[in-house]
């Protein structure tokens, strides 16, 4: 789904492209600010910026999050005999391990906000690239959280 | 669980735990905000095109994970701090024992047996030697060592039995509480990738289930709300929780939280968002798991297959299925006001930019629920009613339920702005109320019945109370009376439950504005509970707007009178509403007059408003 939204998200930036291209080659003598292949204008090149910003900004509140959940475990370390604070750690692990990714999510997602208005020479190959990433780190598994499998 | 790890065990460092995990939630429901309400709003005022429309996408999802960490996490903190409260209880009881057998010189042994001296009165020369106690849990056993205690010569004995009774107690006290609990913080963990599908907020909704069983003793030592309290009582019992126990409160009670009236606006939009996720993706896997409707009819009697009435009886059959599919929309249609926050409200082309220019403010979703009193439940507020200087309530009329909402929404959102430009620099929040089972007809065979619903008061008579209660609930949390001008606007037969909620409780408002009433159960404005002056009536003329005339004929308004009646002692506004549902039409040269009267209203410039 995700790889698909992509897809389609590039190939209309690679339409946008072509048509930016063809205003460049009629209007000679501009200084050639013209899209890159998100199309992006000059004029909003400072909002995709605070947009990317703003999103990888949120890394921030998840590592203070990630912090605190850290500190809330420094006690349960030795009851071996308790079934429920073994159970807690491996609950405790695995919000540890979504809340990285889910700040990787944020670094990756803001960066590409503000490349899209910042970096116009980005090819359309480098952008797949990208692409590719995100589609593995974020496609659906069978698997909900706390079963293995669907029920 | 044995002797020492419960002796070792502090429950507070469960509750430790529990902090961590609130902390992860919190920030998840900060960052939620903060993608919906700054982020998102920014780049759609500031972007454009079709990548902007993929880029809100991906960030549409980013507050999915968001969403469902904080959901998912405040459980974890709820079910942590239930299971603290379980072995405190447990831990207390074993303290107790030790600390009493130490104080008798007993030794509490590494097994939770308790081993006591040689004493009593010397036989033959004797003492009555020493041993050691094992505890039982059974009723049954422990009657035997009591009778047996009375025989035995060294009273040590019968001591150190009880004492080591109780130990055994409270370790199996633990035990349960640790056996009960594992399994359902097991089921907690996070799912494995990053895609918050329909099947994870239905898992959230069956984890809620599983920690709300277990957590019920918990939940008792907060009381819960007063049954059929006011407002005023509700939110006394919510203020003298602790901040845990609003938040566990909250995580395992989500639906009961969001309706709770006198609960603070934002308590009440994250409860309920929890509950529109949930029902979102439980609908929507019902539907897509639907079992495929069999032949319906029989050739050639035309009478239903037995296939067909089986699967009605099964499933729920179409009624169902369109039940499904209505309240999905409705659903989206709320997903997509959450979505126009920062938008410019719809107006004229080339306002855009000019000064005064307003757009939409944070939604709050102050109640919801799919079924409510049938029609399904709905209010949302634009701006939060909490803060507002000015705050209006809407109520529709006949036909309005979750499936069409989205007009309502609209009506609510363009009173926003409305009203909004007349009082630059104040906070105006204006919400939408739908909870009620609206009538489905108003006008005779047009609407599909001979002898319309919109003809008897039945419906508003049972809405009218819910209104009040809310409407106090909406002052409470402002902080009384004097907190914020407040106007109720009411649509058709909405004006008819406005009538109703005045005479069953109250209407805890400052103005009432009635558009194309039918009649609202009262006979003259001053009997209804706004301050004399303040009751606003506007209505079409009869061919464009048959409906007072109606109302008036089946009598819902009391002695034939209707609000537009001169003698009804309404102030009348102008109109140009060619249509009963023409009274918050935009054009492209801005509000009509209908819309801008009411906002003059809503804004409290009573003087601009254009009386008849």
């Amino acid at each position: 789904m995700v790889w698909h939204e992509w897809e389609q998200l590039k190939a209309e930036a690679a339409e946008r492209h072509s048509q930016a291209m063809q205003i460049d080659s009629t209007s000679k003598g501009d200084d050639g600010g013209g899209g890159g292949p998100w199309g992006g204008l000059r004029s909003s090149k400072a909002a995709w910026a605070k947009a990317g910003d703003g999103v990888e900004g949120l890394k921030e509140g998840v590592g203070r999050a990630l912090a605190k959940l850290r500190e809330g475990q420094t006690g349960l370390g030795g009851l071996d005999g308790c079934q429920s604070a073994a159970a807690q750690r491996e609950v405790s692990r695995s919000w540890e391990r979504y809340m990285k990714d889910v700040s990787r999510r944020c670094g990756s997602l803001g960066e590409l906000l503000t490349k899209t208005g910042g970096d116009q020479q980005k090819t359309d190959e480098s952008v797949r690239a990208e692409i590719e990433k995100l589609k593995d780190l974020y496609a659906d598994t069978p698997a909900i959280g706390g079963q293995p499998k669907g029920r | 669980m044995d002797y020492k790890t419960l002796k070792s065990l502090k429950p507070s460092e469960f509750e430790d735990a529990a902090d961590g995990y609130r902390a992860a939630s919190d920030m998840a429901s900060a960052a939620k905000d903060r993608i919906e309400n700054q982020l998102a709003p920014g780049m759609r005022s500031s972007l454009e095109g079709k990548s902007l429309e993929a880029a809100l996408k991906q960030l549409k999802s980013l507050a999915q994970n968001f969403h469902y960490t904080q959901t998912e996490c405040g459980l974890v903190a709820t079910a942590l701090n239930a299971l603290a409260h379980d072995l405190g209880s447990a831990k207390r009881k074993l303290d107790s024992a030790v600390s009493g057998a130490q104080a008798e010189k007993f030794t509490v042994n590494p097994d939770g047996s308790v081993t006591y001296p040689a004493g009593g009165e010397k036989a033959d020369g004797k003492l009555p030697e020493g041993g050691t106690a094992q505890g039982t849990t059974s009723e049954a056993a422990a009657d035997v060592y009591r009778q047996s205690a009375n025989f035995n010569p060294n009273p040590n004995f019968g001591r150190a039995q009880e004492y080591a009774n109780r130990i055994a107690g409270a370790l199996q006290e633990a035990t349960e509480a640790d056996e009960k609990w594992a399994p359902k913080l097991r089921k907690l963990k996070a799912d494995d990738d990053l895609t918050v599908s329909h099947r994870d907020w239905s898992d959230v909704q069956s984890d809620t289930r599983a920690v709300g069983k277990g957590a019920k003793e918990y939940l008792e030592t907060m009381g819960g709300p007063p049954k059929d309290g006011t407002p005023q009582d509700n939110a006394k019992w919510w203020k003298g929780l602790s901040d845990q126990e609003r938040a566990d409160y909250a995580a395992l009670r989500p639906a009961s939280v969001g309706a709770l009236d006198g609960l603070p606006a934002d308590v009440r939009d994250e409860a309920n968002r929890t509950v529109l996720a949930e029902k979102r993706a439980q609908f929507q896997l019902e539907l897509n798991s639907f079992p495929p409707m069999p032949m319906k009819y029989q050739p050639p009697t035309s009478g239903l297959t037995r296939a067909y009435m089986e699967w009605t009886e099964k499933t729920g059959g179409e009624d169902r299925i369109e039940f499904l599919r209505n309240s999905l929309k409705g659903m989206d249609a709320i997903q997509s006001r959450f979505d126009r926050t920062g938008v410019e409200e719809s107006g004229p082309p080339g306002r855009g930019g000019a000064a005064g220019n307003k757009s939409l403010p944070p939604a709050y979703l102050l109640g919801f629920d799919p079924e409510g009193a049938g029609d399904g439940r709905v209010i949302i507020a634009s701006g939060n009613p909490d803060t507002a200087d000015h705050t209006a309530v809407y109520v529709p009329g006949t036909k309005a339920s979750l499936g069409n909402i989205d007009g309502d929404l609209g009506r609510g959102e363009t009173l926003w702005d409305a009203a909004s430009r007349k009082v630059p620099g104040r906070d105006v929040s204006t919400i939408t109320w739908l909870d009620y089972d609206t009538p489905r007809s108003a006008i005779p065979i047009m609407d599909g019945d001979i002898d319309p619903e919109a003809a008897y008061p039945g419906r508003a008579e049972k809405a009218g109370p819910t209104l009040s209660q809310f409407m106090h609930g909406v002052q409470e949390a402002q902080g009384g009376p004097e907190a914020s001008h407040t106007t109720l606007v009411g649509h058709s037969y909405g004006s008819t439950v406005i009538g109703e909620a005045s005479k069953h409780g109250g209407l805890a408002a400052d103005d009432v504005v009635v558009a194309g009433s039918p009649g609202m159960q009262v006979k003259h404005a001053d009997d209804l509970d706004v301050p004399k002056g303040h009751v606003w009536a506007m209505g079409a003329p009869l061919l464009d707007d048959p409906v007072p005339m109606g109302g008036k004929l089946v009598g819902l308004g009391a002695d034939g009178n209707v609000p537009t009646d001169d003698d009804f002692g309404a102030n009348i506004m102008k109109t140009d509403s060619s249509s009963h549902s023409g009274y918050w039409d935009t054009s492209d040269r801005g509000p009509s007059l209908s819309l801008m009267n009411q906002a003059a209203v809503i804004a409290g410039q009573h003087d601009e408003v254009k009386l008849d």
